[in-house]
């Protein structure tokens, strides 16, 4: 299990990148995979930060794992902001809007959803924690 | 990392981006691009040829600056797109709402240039 703490600020989204893809490539997964995962991670981040940690005006942190399973890599990410469930979050915004009545944001959370394969929330203990799952290649010879 | 280089013609303004566009890039991104609006011949090329990534931050910011280049009567070209930002485009139902060409000559006739 690799782990990092950054502080809650939107100049931890580099690092969390470095990080990101450095597990993906040790996972072995290809570089799409990996800007994908590197997606879903940094919008979640990026809410903590904007929402959790009001734009990092609050002092907070992000935790990120991960495990590298037979089957599957796991990234983990906490925050001690308040209670915050992504995956219970309302719609998307309508998609099919033109330019001009389309409204502008509200994509984040979707495209976290849509890059992995399983996006999971858990509360524990004064953590909101959002599991990305993405099924490793399998090694076929 | 993310940088701008801009060139301006009389035709058009081609704004070329590189590197990664997320929360922490994209609001320098904005100001910068506000700073092209009032350019006279109301057409605006965005080359994405160099950019390997973009969360929502880099969305928003294509779209409100649509919003804004059609208010003002102009048009807005998108060309070179990557295949990972094409994917976050076509999640986001950006594909549908863009004009996006394949690459940048495409773009340069559409705007007429020479």
């Amino acid at each position: 299990m690799k782990s990092i703490t950054l502080p809650g600020t939107l100049e931890s989204l580099k690092p969390l990148a470095e990080f990101v893809h450095t597990v993906a490539k040790e996972a072995g997964f290809d570089q799409q995979t990996a800007y994908r995962l590197h997606l879903a991670v940094d919008e979640i981040a990026t809410n903590t930060v904007m929402h959790g940690y009001a734009g990092g005006q609050t002092q907070g942190e992000i935790f990120l794992s991960a495990e590298i399973l037979p089957a599957q890599l796991r990234i983990n990410l906490e925050d001690s902001a308040a209670v915050f469930d992504p995956t219970q979050r309302a719609s998307a915004p309508d998609l099919s809007a033109d330019i001009e009545t389309r409204t502008i944001g509200g994509l984040g959370i979707l495209l976290a959803q849509k890059n992995v394969d399983q996006f999971l929330y858990q509360r524990v203990g004064d953590r909101n924690r959002v599991i990305f799952v993405l099924k490793r290649p399998s090694i076929q010879h | 990392m993310f940088e701008i280089h801009t060139t301006t013609e009389p035709t058009h303004v081609c704004i070329s981006l590189k590197g990664e566009l997320n929360g922490a890039t994209a609001p320098q991104f904005e100001a910068d691009l506000a700073g092209y609006l009032s350019n006279p011949a109301k057409q605006w090329v965005l080359d994405l040829e160099k950019l390997v990534f973009s969360s929502s931050a880099g969305l928003r910011v294509f779209l409100s600056y649509a919003k804004k280049t059609k208010n003002a009567g102009g048009r807005l070209i998108f060309c070179a797109v990557q295949p990972g930002v094409m994917d976050v485009f076509e999640v986001s139902g950006f594909n549908r709402i863009f004009t996006i060409v394949p690459t940048l000559d495409q773009a340069r006739k559409l705007v007429g240039a020479s």
